[in-house]
Order: C-alpha cells, then structure tokens, then sequence
C-alpha cells in the first residue's frame, strides 16, 4: 500500500504538542502548590489543537490533533506526578536536616516517564481492545475532536452540556450557592442534623463527576457499591459496636479504617485480577505477536521496545537511587529491581481505575510506594522520595496514556505511533517540573521556604504526603489494615464480575461524596438505556456527558487562574 | 435460586470481613483482636464464591436479553465484510459514511454480548476474538475520521475500507478454528 497522505504524526502537531504540554506544566504545578489540586490538560490542548491545527493552518486533521493532545497531556501530567511528591522533599528538609540534590530526582522523573509508557504497551490491548474500558475522559476528548465535524447535533449537545457545566461551576467556585454547614466547598450535605455523618451523608456537586457515571454506565456500579458498603454498612457497624466515638466517628473511620482498607483492596484486587484474566494477557500478547507477522493488522509497537524501556528505566532509577545519600550497590540494585515490579502493578492499578471510573488513585500509589522502600532501605527517606517520585510520574503518565489511546482507537490512530511520540518527548515535563519547583522553593526568603504552610503557595497535597512520611519514620503504618484489605480484595477478585476488587476498593478509599455523584451518575445512565435504548445513549448522552466533562475541566481552569491572580498573581 | 442466594452470602460475608477488618488494634500489637473472626467469615465467603461461580457455569444467568451466540456473531461479521466488499467494489459515496457507522453499531453489539460469547468460545477465545475485531474497528474508525475531516484522497479511504474487510475476515477465520 502506497505512503498515507492522511496528517498523524507531523511536524506541527508534535510542536503545538511540546509547546501546549510545557506552559500547561508550568501553570498546573504552580496552581497545584497554590490551590491543592491539578488538572488534566487534555481537553484544553485538544480545544487549542482544534482551533490551531484545523483553523489556522487548515489542514488539520483528526487524529493529528489526536497526537497534539498526547504530547500536551503527557508532558503537563508528568508535572502532576511531581507536585504531589516533590515539594514535600524540600518541606522535610526544614523537619529533617535533608540535603537535597535535584539532580536525583530529575531523572527519577524522567525514569517514571518512561516507565509508565512502557507499561501501557501490553495493558492497552487488555484493556481497550479486550475489556472494553470506558475511559469517560477518552470519550470526552474524542467528542471534542469530532464534534466540528460529526454533525450539528451532536456538537450543539457537547455545547449545552459545556455551558451547564461551566455556569454551574462558576457558581459554585464563587461561593454564591454556599449556605454554611449546608451548601459548602462545592458539596452538599443532606445529613441536616438528622441523617448521623458516620453515614457520610454528603454530595460532591461536581457535574464532571456525574458525567464520568454517566459515561460508565452499569460498569461503574461495583465502584459505587463499594462506597456505599463502606459508609451505609461497615461505618455505622463501628459506631454500633463502639470502636470509635460517635460523635466524631466520621474522620477517624475514612483516615484510620476504610481508607487504608481501600488501599489493600486495590492491590489485593488488581493482583488477582491479573491471574484471573490471564487467558485474556495469554490472548493480548498472543495478538502483539501475531500482529508483526500479519500484515493487515501491524500497528502495534514490538516487545522488544518494551524491553529497551523496561532496561531504560532501571538504569535510570538504579542511578536516580544511587545518587543519593548513602545507598550501597547492593540496595540500589534491589530498590531498581523492586520499584520497576512494583511500578508495573501501580501502573496495572491505576489505569484499571482510570478505565472503569475516570478517577486515579494516585496518593494511595504514593503512600504504598514510600511505605514499601522505606521498609526496604531501613527508613532512609530521601531514596523513598526519589522512588515515590519515579512512581507517582509513572502512573500519572500510565493512565493519561490510556485516555489518550482510547482516543485513539476511537479516532482511528496508530497505537504504535502515540506510543512512539509520547515515549519521545514525555520525559521533558518531569524534569520541567523538577526544575520549576527547585525554584519556587528558592524563590523563598534567605534561598528556601518558598511554598508550604503560612506561604502564598502552601502546596496541600505535598503538606500530607509529608505528615504521612513522618507518620512512617516513626513506625506509624497500618499493617493490619493492608493485608486484612488486601485478602477482601483478593477474594472480590475472584468473583466472576470483572475488576470489582479493584472497584470495591477504590469505593471505600474515595471520599463517599465523590463515590455517591459517580453512582448517581452511572444510575441515571442505567435509567436512560432502559426509558430511551441504547441508540439515545450513544448518540445523546455521550456527547452531553462530553460537555459536562470539558465545561468543569475548563471553568475549574479559568477559576484556579482568576484565584491566583487575585491574591497576588504570579 | 442457588445463585442469587450465593451472591447474597459472599457479599454479607464480605461486608461482615469489612467490619471486622476495620477493628485498630490495641497499642503494641499489629493486628485487631477480631482478626481470627475475620478469617472465619472469610473462609465463608469462598464457599459461598465457589457456589456462585459453579451455578454461573450452569446456568444462563448472565447472558443478558438480545445478547448475541457464536452464531449470530458470526453471520454480523460476513454481513460487515460483505458491506465493506461492496463499499471498497463501488467506491466512496455519500453513504459511505452511514454505512461504516451502521458496521461500528453492529460490532459494538457484539461487544455488548461478550458474557454470552464466553460461554460458547470461553474467555481465552473471545479475547483473541475482541483483539482482531479491535483492528478492523480501528481502520473503520479511521475512514469515518477521514470522511468526516473531508480527506480527498477516496482511493485511500477505498483501500483502507479492503483493509478492514480483510481484518474481518481473518477474525472470522480465527472463530471458524476455534
């Protein structure tokens, strides 16, 4: 077959891509330090790939602004990896006297990066050819691609759902709905004194999140199971029995009980979940195989490029690993071995989740990962960081992967060559990050303290990361409460309904808020197929759901600027 | 019956393990004293596991109404080919776009219908079955993007439409040797 002419992987694409992927990187770790959260950059890259590609040089196409958003999305989520890591690093080094190299942890960041491409190259024929994962995100970005050209109903729909979703955001980020002890950080509590909040009787009024039930449909209702389980039955068991008190039963059973819990469940869950589905892995790899040698159906990268990565990426951590203070060979050589297999199931994990419900779980994976090399190297925590670091980039880049190649299926791209450009130019964001946060930091009065408490940048996902690895250095790890959750997991994993460890677990180690808005979503998905049929959901809610999904992701953005620049900018 | 009652026993037996799992072990110890509780109900839910996933091998339970056999399958995918044969013999019209979209709906039905599937071909089979219907889907995802982004080359499109007719025809030798 003759050379396609049809526009992929071009040279304006990978250069709107590197250029968006960069400033979306900068902007979102400072926002993140700022405000506590970060933001997935694929709907505005793919937003701005739209207008530039296809508007300006007019000759854009489909799945060329498909590799536009990769690039973007996987240089900008690197940064996510490392702002919920990294700046606690240098908020220990005022607790622990830490010297800190940044050199370690900038390649650390581009061994996660890499590593977590790597990992997607079997778990994408799993995942989206064989399970069929939803990916609302994915959906919502291929509606955006298609919506100029997929017919005026469908983009009017996208619309109406961006605008409902924008103006409600606005008005809930502006505080104009907020009735105190009612109405509050954008949640609803329905408990009004009656209902007791051990039953979590709260509401996360975030349309993006229904929208991702929505998407999910009857797929997502182990997730919310899991939740409700966890609050409606196993919560008030526990006040009834009397093992925490009542009246503030709720902190205490999320942060000591159900959240640790959940976390084992995930794990106990995916590991089964691999055994379980190994016919399916056999018949992946198998396919991965065949593929090379078929010739209508090449387009999939070969295991040997795999191998190259995976060989890559231990070498990068054994040296980010041995750079630091005190590690003999010995422990390097072991931390490599054991945070690549341990990288490759957080990996497994998270883009499991990321398929199924939309949400990563990003901070269990990190809180494992510190926990795991802490107990290996006998509590040195500057390597735990460097490691959490390398983990936290990689599954952050394992499920915005997965997304991006949902839509590529969708749009018809080549797997082989999203993988390609992301596993080119992905490492750039980790170190872009690195970089950015050593100088926030020294941005700071007399060279340091320039973010964390009582600073205009108080970095709160960094600030709990750090009391939990303080937590950690004095001994303070529920045991129990992995491996008891680990076995419920496990034996879920059995249960011939496919990934509801893994759901289950994550149910109860989400706030319910959030759990509850996703299942409402996913039953009124359920509702819709029944009243309307399958044809309706497909062709009208997908896209309205899309809209929903974009209006918050771009309000939220717009929102976190506007605050930024009104209490002192940047 | 037996299903539905196994179901109802592993999940009580689970939720009963959540609780028990939940206990904070008194200072100086790493587990909760119901831990030995907890390992009895859990034993308990794998009887109950065992029962559920012996009358889900037995009965028709959850093959869902209007799901597909192999057989049916089997006649969507030579209708698909036949349709892309005559898209790819005729050439690229105005209805060539409807077309790929009705051949995307039918697969999607065959996803949909993947219990029922599994149960006929078992899972290693439908695995390798859903990885060869992904490449045909993604080459008709990809002439749907190409007619939608109006890509002028019509011969390409044409080859690439041969191109997931042949796809679909080697999943369909792929069932026919299973």
């Amino acid at each position: 077959m003759e050379q396609s002419h049809y526009r992929e992987v071009t040279v304006a694409a990978v250069l709107l891509g590197i250029v968006q992927g960069i400033i979306l990187n900068l902007a979102f770790v400072y926002a993140a330090l700022k405000l506590g959260f970060s933001i997935g950059g694929s709907t505005v890259a793919a937003i701005m790939g739209y207008a530039l590609l296809k508007g300006v040089l007019k000759k854009g196409t489909s799945i060329e602004n498909n590799i536009n958003q990769t690039i973007a999305s996987g240089i900008n989520t690197a940064g996510t990896g490392v702002v919920f890591t990294f700046p606690a690093v240098f908020m220990l080094s005022s607790h622990m006297n830490l010297d800190i190299d940044i050199i370690p942890y900038m390649i650390a960041a581009a061994a996660g990066s890499v590593l977590g491409v790597v990992f997607i190259i079997p778990l994408r024929k799993q995942m989206i050819d064989i399970d069929r994962l939803r990916f609302p995100s994915g959906v919502a970005v291929t509606t955006i691609i298609r919506s100029g050209s997929s017919g005026f109903s469908k983009a009017k729909l996208l619309g109406i759902g961006f605008i409902i979703s924008a103006a409600w955001k606005l008005l809930l980020a502006s505080h104009l709905l907020d009735i105190p002890g009612v109405l509050e950080h954008e949640e609803f509590n329905f408990g009004f004194s009656i209902i007791p909040d051990y039953l979590y009787p709260v509401l996360y009024l975030s349309l993006m999140n229904i929208a991702a039930g929505l998407l999910a449909g009857k797929g997502g209702i182990p997730f919310f199971m899991g939740g409700a389980a966890a609050w409606w039955i196993v919560s008030p068991s526990i006040v009834a029995l009397d093992w925490v008190n009542a009246e503030q039963a709720q902190p205490v059973i999320y942060s000591s009980m159900l959240r640790p819990l959940g976390i084992g469940a995930l794990i106990g869950g995916a590991i089964i979940g691999v055994i379980m589905t190994f016919p399916a892995i056999k018949a992946a790899i198998t396919s991965v195989i065949q593929a090379g040698k078929n010739k209508v159906s090449s387009d999939e990268l070969s295991g040997k490029v795999m191998g190259i990565g995976i060989g890559l990426a231990l070498l990068l951590l054994g040296l980010a690993a041995y750079s630091s203070q005190s590690v003999s060979i010995g422990q390097t050589i072991l931390i490599s071995f054991v945070g690549v297999i341990w990288l490759a199931l957080a990996a497994l994990i998270v883009a499991q989740a990321t398929g199924m419900t939309d949400i990563s779980p990003m901070s269990g994976m990190a809180l494992i990962t510190v926990t795991i090399v802490m107990f290996i190297l006998d509590k040195n925590v500057s390597v735990s960081m460097i490691i959490a670091v390398a983990v936290c980039v990689a599954i952050g880049q394992a499920a915005d992967m997965m997304q991006d190649l949902k839509t590529g299926f969708m749009l018809g791209g080549s797997p082989a060559k999203q993988q390609m450009v992301q596993f080119g130019v992905t490492w750039l964001g980790g170190i872009v990050s690195v970089v950015a946060i050593y100088i926030l930091w020294k941005a700071g009065p007399g060279g340091t303290g320039g973010f964390g408490e009582g600073t205009s940048l108080p970095a709160p996902q960094a600030g709990v990361l750090l009391g939990i690895v303080e937590g950690l250095s004095t001994g303070n790890i529920p045991i129990d409460k992995y491996v008891l959750g680990g076995i419920i997991g496990a034996i879920l994993g059995f249960a011939p309904v496919s990934g509801i460890g893994v759901m289950v677990g994550l149910g109860m180690y989400l706030p319910f808020s959030i759990t509850l808005a996703y299942g409402l979503g996913c039953l009124l998905q359920i509702l819709f197929e029944k009243i309307k049929g399958k044809h309706f959901c497909a062709h009208k809610l997908v896209p309205f759901a899309a809209g929903l999904i974009i209006g918050e992701a771009i309000m939220g953005i717009g929102f976190a600027f506007y605050q930024i620049l009104s209490s002192g900018g940047f | 019956m037996i299903r539905l009652l196994s179901i109802i026993g592993f999940l009580t037996c689970l939720a009963v393990g959540m609780i028990l799992a939940s206990k904070i072990p008194v200072e100086g110890t790493t587990y909760p004293d119901s831990t030995v509780p907890f390992a009895v109900v859990v034993a308990t839910s794998i009887v109950f596991l065992i029962l559920w996933r012996k009358s889900e091998q037995s009965s028709d339970y959850s093959a869902e109404q209007g799901s597909l056999n192999s057989n049916q399958v089997k006649h969507i995918l030579k209708t698909s080919i036949n349709t892309l044969e005559t898209i790819h013999q005729k050439g690229i019209d105005n209805a060539t776009l409807t077309r790929l979209e009705t051949i995307s709906l039918d697969i999607a039905k065959i996803i949909d219908s993947r219990i029922s599937i599994q149960k006929d071909l078992g899972l290693e089979s439908v695995s390798m079955l859903f990885c060869d219907l992904a490449y045909s889907e993604r080459s008709i995802n990809r002439g749907v993007s190409m007619l939608l982004d109006g890509y002028e080359n019509k011969n390409e499109i044409s080859e690439l439409i041969r191109k997931a007719a042949l796809q679909l025809k080697y999943t369909c030798e792929g069932m026919n040797s299973n």
